[in-house]
């Protein structure tokens, strides 16, 4: 198999103590025997003023900072330790809340008020009497268990990392899978009223947040997530994780990159969120975090939403950012437990960490993957290429992978280079179902054959989150699904979009929804930026970057539809001499007009090239001409010329 | 990647060309075409990122290579010293002007701990991560 070289950290070697200088002049003792030399009462003095700023130097650190509190580590380095302490409990799914939410009501109306007026000194009288009302209707809708609550708040306290409980099968839009934060005391406070307001602790919420402090220097700005952690970067689930992992990346989330940095997924410390209780009297603003928590309504009319434990916050400008999650395979929906346990909808950190665990049980042969789309494509190399003695399957439905974006020509060659690098794809498959085999394998049954399995991961696209922004009585996009917003992202007065959920106007490419990374940081950016009032147009492509095996990268920009016209140009003498192929697509609309571009196995900066290309409408009528612009060859260097005489 | 649907894909109409290496590097014939390969990286297209300095020569707080520094908790500190650094002299610089805008942003990040110091270096925020579907 071939890889791309993986760098190790560069070898210094150390100068070596030599009796003469560089003009081969003996070398000047550097401790001077001679009496002139000796310290003397003024030395000793300034010693002891040293060493007095130095102790006070130390005390100031102590007094101004926590730096020797032990308690004062990061949350995912602390969970790393916690995670030491205890058995890894990988594929024991939390008991469904919902399903007992009817059963055990337990919110008493004393209680709330209480609560109420301990978290939130009402002044007003009406607000106040609002405020109960709105406590108490949420306390009767919500699941409050008593028992759970507390031990769920114990976890919450002890453990803040993404929890490694989660089963992936079971959550869908209104059923977190991790943690909720529902029937428990709040463990936190949180200010009354915010300025920006976020809702989403993703990507897209994170680069909102930054372009809005880029603009005010004193915002303040509340993220409100439903996740343990603080924002991280999905992509290296997937990815970097499984490449350019050390054996303690599982609990780490620390990976190597191809600079040979060390590198871990969070977006942030924890330290760079002001505490959730501050950000009021924060005299110079900040970006604050509320994790654990989701959103159940906004008031788009009194600028308010409500969190999922009854309490409210007010906002000037919102951000609706709840990214997606997982579509599930019907075909699986009805399986039974013990083959649930072995399903993976990989999504965040508790999924990857299942699926690490799975593939590392010694008693692990078979890893079946469904899904033909980037993510399961993705998945499928990156888990052969971390475990090659693991059996990796992956089931497609059509002839080729990547068949929603790839011309069919370009999907089976990518099903042919997957194939190449170990993965046994089952192409025109049908999954008729799934059941336990005996050994507590699942069996997975595929056009009439059994792949008996450790794990079956499922990967067939995304559903965004949109149930909250329908219910507050936003539009949605019929045809992507997304919440219909302008081309400034503004779905509503003062309220935005970004990321997965977005379907927004593209005034080149029309409306849209993208789900890639590049995309939620571009959008969260230019949301933020509109939230404090500046009124740009979306206009930047975002791109995105996928290696899908060891001859197949692939990146692209603007429309990448295989259902559009495209003409592909490749280089010839690249395949000749066994090295990856080479290829620009172009995407077509109805008249010609240059839509989107996607490379293969090419680097560099053509991408802006091709963002210029699409923004200019240029008409795809001589595609050899167009794929000048795109490294197909190397540039020439005089070596390669005096090889190409030489041959001649 | 767009949702998927479960429906049978309908590719689209495809071609394909193959270039030699002596055709790719044959003289482009369109004008615009030609236009554009002589262009340098970054005239081609804008890039979303605004660059360090304001037209006016201050300091671009919007520049990303500087977003997780300003949107953190000591991110008016931060403002306040590099504004003063950028207007100071060199002379004045060493005379000990901006210390004290310093040391307010020193003891903000040593306060609130607000910088990871688990890498081996400062990241850079806002690099193009690779991005998946």
């Amino acid at each position: 198999m071939l890889f791309f070289p993986e760098p190790l950290p560069p070898f210094v070697p150390q100068p070596q103590p030599h009796p003469t200088d560089i003009l081969g002049r003996p070398k000047i003792p550097r401790i001077s025997e001679d009496h002139k030399h000796q310290p003397s009462k003024d030395d000793f003095v300034a010693y002891a003023g040293g060493a007095a700023m130095v102790i006070l130097t130390v005390a100031a650190v102590v007094t101004y900072s926590n730096i020797f509190n032990p308690k004062k580590h990061d949350d995912h380095h602390k969970a790393a330790s916690h995670k030491e302490h205890h058995a890894p409990e990988p594929a024991a799914p939390p008991p469904a809340k919902s399903s007992h939410s009817e059963e055990k009501p337990c919110c008493d109306e004393a209680k709330c008020n209480e609560k109420k007026e301990e978290e939130k000194p009402c002044c007003d009288a009406e607000k106040c009497k609002e405020e109960k009302k709105e406590c108490k209707e949420d306390c009767k809708k919500s699941d409050c268990k008593k028992e759970e609550g507390k031990s769920e708040e114990k976890q919450h306290h002890d453990n803040e990392k993404p929890s490694t409980s989660g089963s992936g099968s079971g959550a869908t839009e209104d059923e977190p899978k991790s943690s909720s934060s529902e029937g428990k005391a709040h463990s936190e406070k949180i200010p009354d009223h915010v300025p920006y307001l976020m809702i989403g602790g993703g990507t897209a919420s994170y680069y909102a947040a930054i372009a809005v402090r880029g603009k005010e220097a004193e915002a303040k700005v509340l993220i409100i997530g439903d996740e343990p952690s603080v924002p991280y970067n999905r992509p290296p689930l997937s990815k970097e994780l499984w490449w350019y992992a050390d054996p303690k990346s599982r609990d780490t989330l620390e990976y190597i990159n191809v600079s040979g940095k060390r590198r871990d997924i969070f977006l942030e410390s924890d330290g760079w969120f002001v505490p959730t209780g501050e950000i009021s009297k924060a005299s110079h603003g900040g970006v604050s975090l509320l994790k654990n928590h989701r959103v159940k309504r906004i008031d788009t009319k009194s600028k308010k939403v409500h969190l999922d434990d009854g309490r409210t916050i007010r906002y000037d400008k919102l951000l609706i950012a709840t990214g997606g999650r997982p579509r599930k395979l019907k075909e699986l929906q009805n399986a039974d437990g013990l083959v649930r346990k072995k399903i993976v909808y990989l999504r965040d950190v508790p999924d990857y960490q299942k699926l690490e665990d799975i593939c590392n049980e010694s008693d692990t042969k078979r890893i079946t993957e469904i899904g033909d789309g980037l993510l399961g494509t993705e998945l499928a190399y990156s888990i052969k290429r971390k475990y090659p003695k693991l059996d990796v399957h992956q089931v497609i439905k059509g002839s080729g992978n990547l068949p929603n974006i790839l011309p069919k020509e370009l999907s089976e060659l990518a099903k042919f280079e997957l194939e190449s690098n170990g993965v046994k794809i089952h192409s025109n498959a049908k999954i008729q179902g799934a059941e336990s085999g005996k050994d507590g394998r699942a069996i997975l049954k595929v056009s009439g054959e059994d792949l008996e399995s450790d794990a079956i991961v499922v990967a067939i696209g995304i559903e965004p989150n949109v149930k909250l922004a329908k219910d507050a009585g936003l539009k949605i996009d019929p045809e992507n699904g997304g919440i219909l917003a302008d081309s400034e992202l503004q779905a509503a007065e003062d309220v935005y979009v970004a990321g997965d959920v977005a379907s927004y106007e593209d005034s080149r490419l029309g409306r849209r929804r993208a789900e890639h990374w590049n995309h939620a940081e571009i959008t969260g950016r230019l949301a933020g930026a509109n939230m404090t009032g500046t009124k740009t147009k979306f206009w930047y492509q975002g791109m995105f970057f996928t290696k899908l095996a060891s001859k197949l990268h692939v990146s692209a920009v603007g429309q990448t539809d295989s259902k559009l016209d495209t003409v592909a140009v490749c280089s010839k003498e690249s395949e000749k001499q066994g090295g990856a192929k080479k290829c620009v697509v172009f995407y077509k609309e109805k008249d010609g007009k240059l839509v989107g571009v996607l490379m293969l196995n090419m680097f560099g900066p053509a991408i802006d090239v091709a963002r210029r290309l699409i923004d200019d409408k240029v008409k795809v009528t001589s595609p050899t001409e167009l794929a000048k612009l795109f490294p197909l060859y190397e540039a020439e260097t005089p070596e390669k010329e005096d090889q190409k005489k030489e041959e001649k | 990647m767009s949702s998927g649907k479960d429906d049978e894909r309908v590719f689209g109409k495809h071609e394909t060309f193959y270039l030699t290496d002596d055709e790719f590097w044959s003289d482009i014939k369109d004008p615009y075409i030609e236009k554009l390969a002589k262009m340098e990286p970054e005239e081609v297209y804008p890039s979303n990122n605004p660059g360090s300095t304001l037209p006016d020569g201050s300091i671009n707080f919007e520049c990303h290579c500087v977003g997780h520094l300003v949107a953190s908790p000591c991110g008016y500190e931060f403002r306040q010293a590099l504004n003063c650094q950028k207007t100071a002299k060199d002379d004045e610089m060493e005379e000990g002007k901006c210390a004290d805008e310093l040391m307010n942003f020193m003891e903000c990040v040593m306060r609130t701990n607000c910088f990871k110091s688990n890498n081996d270096d400062e990241k850079d925020k806002d690099s193009k991560e690779p991005a998946k579907s």
